[in-house]
């Protein structure tokens, strides 16, 4: 389908009372630093708020699982049981690229699967979300997808091309056909990465003597452990869970989940102050291993999708797809020992 | 619908006993049925939710003891007789009792962690059906003053050999008239060591590195050792991610693991 | 042959050889286009002796010009000063003439956040805006701004030194808890923030402004709010008695800070020394006292809520004086 700007923004106002839409979109003058923009996941109303392309600050990952969730209540100071707080939420769309949407794959085994229990919250969440496909003409700088095997996608209700004079659609999902029927018919397909620019080999296993490496000491100097890259990440998903009183009534008390992660102190810290991985380069370890060879070991597939997102949010210009690709060296040149 | 996961069940403390200034055995008045090893997750309503392990079942309660050491632990001493808690559970993987059945076992702790082999050494006295041929025990302690489940102690001598130490009687002023010493120093006085004595170790990392390697001296197969692990943990059924090690969730895949498996998860 | 006072006002300088001069060009906020440098090597080249130095104020001083070769130089450097001062916004009427006065020494500024990752404001952009408030005039005072806390450009040494500021915003629904805020600020700055309960609150008296908490944040749970100045007053280096500049008003709005500069030119016209050649603003602030000052560099100024004015100046420091005798 094609439509011109005017039935574009008509058919999405019909779409918008519908749905919440969750899209990338420029956020003017709420940058870290002063005088600048950030593109990141937030609601929108048009079309014409969505950015089309580039790679956004944080993940859209906060619809399926948000940064502070409150999981039950405690009414007063005598029960010791909480009130499970449920979920409430409202058919939405998400604007994803192709690495995006295989993502939730990895939310999805982890809540739905790990463990062999689901989690009720994420489940409630993830029947309500509908996911629209942006694509992309071309790699970004940091991006990998098509070394993680993820930068195509069939799951999608819609997939959303800007063009010059409107948009351009293709319909999935016949739920969404009423919304686009002004258009006049086309063919329409998405274009999907079909080359990174700098192809990379994942490594099926590692040895465990790459645990004592080298290249984790330089990590130790240059990484400051702040956790942008996990908070950045679509597919990271741990998290913490917290009293937290109420600000109005100290009587009542919230039970959150909370974002956590294993770049951030106290992670792993046990009472009595015993902890475990204390060098910032251990835990680059951790972290990078858990997404490429850990995640995949019980799951079949990488937990890493090659969004790009932790190089670009890197404070210290640390680059997973380079430390990747010294893991893969490393692992090649134990193999023909 | 899915059921919720994090939701816990409302007990009543039927009974605390305090053992020493800062650990305490909280009768649950409920059923729980589980395994030796496994832990639930006690949730102090306005504090948290914590992992402690099961330290003992019977046929209309549990128990837990706890040790105070932080935010829940401090608001759970605070309750009374008649309090509620509210508890999930029993989580993750127990201890192996198949592999246990009529052979030599050895139980070697250290301190709070007496707590989650107590159901194993009762399980494994009192059990028609799976009991253990022969249970040593080789207990540690800080020092006198720090000894666990006195009385408990007294029974289990009656039906096997016991060893119980501690580390130092300085600046205690308990009569002690057990062993002085680490527990790593006492393995050498366990009779019959050998390949095949299963051999379950929990305790302080340390000591237990420290005791797998003296056991290996004394012809200890490694893969007839199990142990306990102890992670930060949050959710107790694999969500949160805190006690991941590798590909296995302590939660989940432990908190027991056989030591061949336990000696390739580096953290 | 010469009125040195008028070649002084002129922004040419009486040096120490017998009719050669040097002249200084300001520029304002220490940022300009790159073409302008043309000129100046052209200057340097042609009328001086080859060689421009950098001023401690972002100047440019270009020496070993001979007197009589003054107007050429004016000429020649015209259309650049017109240029640089039209983009603060003041109009230079007569520009073939030269600097229409030269005692508001030029106003400089750190680099700020056209490139600086710790800026909280243009530096560079204030700088331009207090030009034109504050010039042509010809009481010698001197102004600096700096983009952040950090003061680079030394605002404290300044009679007003204005330092960026950030009011931070913390949105609760953001934060993980991790901390990494409230390390920082108990290290690096003032121990401002406390945690509990994965919630973060900052004690506003204790609270410098620097920004360092957005900076470190990596949810962006702390975000930008409103553009603020802390003014420093009253900092100086010189003979008799230098002395660190003091808070005059945290967090004050931009409106403030102008009209404050402005306003600092009255006093100075008020209570000045007219037997001493120059005075510097902090000596007579010294002796006109911070009660005037304040009264008169307030007046007419409607301050913003978040504004606090602060205490009086310190003494700084003097340097040993032999008694009177
Ligand atoms: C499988 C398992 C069994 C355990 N069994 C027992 C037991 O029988 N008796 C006993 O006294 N203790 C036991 N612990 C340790 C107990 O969970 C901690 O002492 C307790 O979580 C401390 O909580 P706190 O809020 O009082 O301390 P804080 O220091 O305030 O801890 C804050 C949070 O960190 C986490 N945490 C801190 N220490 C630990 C830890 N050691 N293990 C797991 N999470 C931790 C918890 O989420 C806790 O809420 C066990 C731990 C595990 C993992
Ligand atoms: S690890 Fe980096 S590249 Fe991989 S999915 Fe996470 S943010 Fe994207
Ligand atoms: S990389 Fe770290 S934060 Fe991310 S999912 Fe793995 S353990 Fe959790
Ligand atoms: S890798 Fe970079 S983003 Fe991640 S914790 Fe280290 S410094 Fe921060
Ligand atoms: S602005 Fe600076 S001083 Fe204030 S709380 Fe943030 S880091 Fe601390
Ligand atoms: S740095 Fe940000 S997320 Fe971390 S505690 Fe501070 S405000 Fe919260
Ligand atoms: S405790 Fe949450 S995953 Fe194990």
């Amino acid at each position: 389908m094609r439509l011109d700007s005017k039935q574009s923004e008509a058919a999405f106002l019909n779409v918008v009372k519908d749905y919440t839409i969750v899209a990338p979109t420029i956020k003017v003058g709420e940058g870290r630093f002063s005088d600048t923009d950030i593109v990141t996941y937030g609601n929108v109303e048009s079309l014409s708020e969505i950015v089309f392309d580039g790679i956004t600050q944080f993940s859209a990952k906060s619809v399926l699982s948000p940064i502070r969730e409150t999981l039950f209540s405690y009414e007063n100071n005598n029960s010791a049981k909480a009130k499970d707080v449920g979920v409430e939420m409202k058919p939405t769309i998400v604007f994803l690229r192709a690495c995006d949407i295989n993502s939730v794959e990895v939310l999805d085994a982890m809540f739905l699967k790990n463990g062999g229990r689901q989690d009720s919250y994420f489940s409630g969440r993830r029947e309500h979300v509908k996911f629209f496909l942006l694509e992309c003409q071309s790699p970004s700088a940091s991006c990998f997808c098509v070394s993680m095997g993820t930068s195509t996608t069939k799951n999608y209700s819609v997939f959303v091309r800007k063009e010059e004079n409107g948009y351009a659609v293709k319909i999935n999902d016949d739920a969404f056909s009423k919304y686009f029927s002004h258009g006049t018919k086309a063919e329409i397909e998405p274009a999907f990465v079909t080359e990174d620019l700098s192809p990379l080999s994942i490594p099926d296993s590692v040895d465990n003597s790459l645990f004592n490496h080298e290249i984790w000491k330089e990590y130790s100097r240059r990484c400051i452990g702040c956790g942008r890259c996990t908070v950045s990440c679509p597919t990271c998903t741990c998290f913490t869970m917290q009293d937290v009183p109420d600000a109005e009534d100290q009587r009542k008390t919230k039970r959150q989940r909370i974002w956590s992660s294993c770049q951030i102190k106290k992670f792993s810290l046990l009472a009595g102050n015993h902890d475990f991985r204390t060098t910032n380069g251990d835990k680059m370890r951790y972290k990078v291993l858990h997404k490429i060879v850990d995640f995949k070991k019980k799951f079949g597939f990488s937990m890493c999708v090659g969004c790009g997102r932790c190089d670009q949010v890197c404070p210290e210009y640390i680059s997973m797809s380079k430390c990747i690709e010294k893991i893969n060296a490393i692992s090649v040149s134990d193999g023909e020992q | 619908m899915v059921s919720n996961i994090y939701e816990g069940n409302e007990v009543k403390i039927v009974k605390i006993h305090k053992h020493t200034k800062m650990e305490r055995t909280f009768t649950l008045g409920c059923e729980l049925v589980g395994c030796p090893g496994q832990f639930v997750m006690v949730s102090v309503a306005h504090a948290g939710e914590i992992p402690i392990s099961i330290s003992g079942f019977s046929s209309d309660t549990f128990e837990i003891t706890v040790r105070n050491t932080g935010k829940v632990t401090s608001r759970l001493f605070e309750k009374k007789i008649g309090d509620k808690v509210s508890i999930r559970g029993p989580y993750g993987e127990g201890f192996p009792l198949a592999d246990f059945q009529d052979q030599h076992l050895l139980v070697i702790a250290g301190g709070t962690a007496v707590a989650a082999v107590k159901p194993l050494i009762e399980y494994s006295l009192t059990s028609n059906d799976c009991a253990a041929r022969k249970l040593d025990l080789l207990i540690g302690f800080r020092s006198p003053k720090h000894v666990l489940f006195k009385t408990e102690l007294k029974g289990w001598e009656k039906n096997g050999g016991v060893i119980v130490t501690v580390d130092t009687t300085e600046n205690d002023d308990e009569a002690w008239a057990g062993g002085i010493g680490f527990v790593v120093d006492f393995v050498k006085y366990v009779d019959d060591l050998g390949p095949e004595t299963k051999v379950v170790v929990i305790g302080p990392p340390l000591m237990m590195t420290n005791t797998v390697k003296e056991l290996s001296r004394h012809k200890v197969c490694c893969k007839n050792i199990w142990t306990s692990f102890e992670r930060h943990m949050k959710c107790g059924v694999g969500k949160c991610g805190h006690c991941r090690i590798r590909d296995k969730y302590v939660c989940v895949d432990g908190p027991v693991f056989n030591y061949v498996e336990a000696a390739s998860l580096i953290d | 042959m010469y009125n040195t006072k008028k070649l002084i006002k002129n922004a040419f300088r009486i040096t120490k050889v017998r009719n050669e001069t040097a002249v200084r060009l300001r520029v304002p906020g220490g940022h300009m286009d790159a073409k302008y440098l043309k000129v100046i090597q052209e200057l340097a080249e042609r009328f001086g002796n080859g060689t421009v130095h950098l001023t401690t104020r972002q100047g440019y001083e270009i020496p070993g010009i001979k007197m009589v070769q003054m107007d050429e130089v004016k000429q020649c450097m015209a259309e650049m000063i017109a240029g640089i001062e039209s983009s603060c916004g003041v109009v230079l009427e007569d520009a073939v003439n030269g600097y229409p006065s030269a005692g508001t020494r030029n106003v400089s500024a750190c680099v700020g956040n056209r490139v600086c990752r710790f800026a909280n404001i243009d530096s560079t952009l204030l700088a331009q805006k207090i030009e034109k408030v504050i010039y042509p005039n010809d009481y010698h005072l001197k102004v600096a701004i700096t983009g952040c806390p950090n003061d680079c450009i030394k605002a404290h040494t300044q009679d007003i030194g204005i330092i960026g500021s950030v009011m931070p915003d913390y949105n609760e629904e953001k934060c993980i808890g991790c901390e990494a805020c409230v390390d920082n600020c108990k290290k690096k700055i003032t121990n401002a923030l406390s945690v509990e309960n994965f919630k973060v609150t900052r004690d506003e008296d204790y609270c410098l402004n620097c920004g360092e908490c957005i900076l470190k944040c990596p949810m962006g749970a702390f975000s930008r709010g409103e553009k603020r100045y802390r003014i420093v007053i009253g900092g100086r280096t010189g003979k008799r008695n230098p002395r660190l500049a003091n808070t005059f008003i945290k967090n004050a709005s931009e409106e403030v800070v102008l009209g404050i500069c402005k306003n600092v030119y009255n006093f100075m016209h008020l209570y000045i020394d007219r037997s001493l050649p120059k005075e510097h603003m902090g000596y007579i602030v010294d002796r006109a006292g911070f009660d005037v000052f304040r009264r008169e560099v307030l007046a007419g100024v409607k301050l913003n809520p978040e504004a606090k004015v602060s205490e009086p100046l310190n003494p700084g420091y003097f340097y040993r004086r032999r008694a009177d005798h």
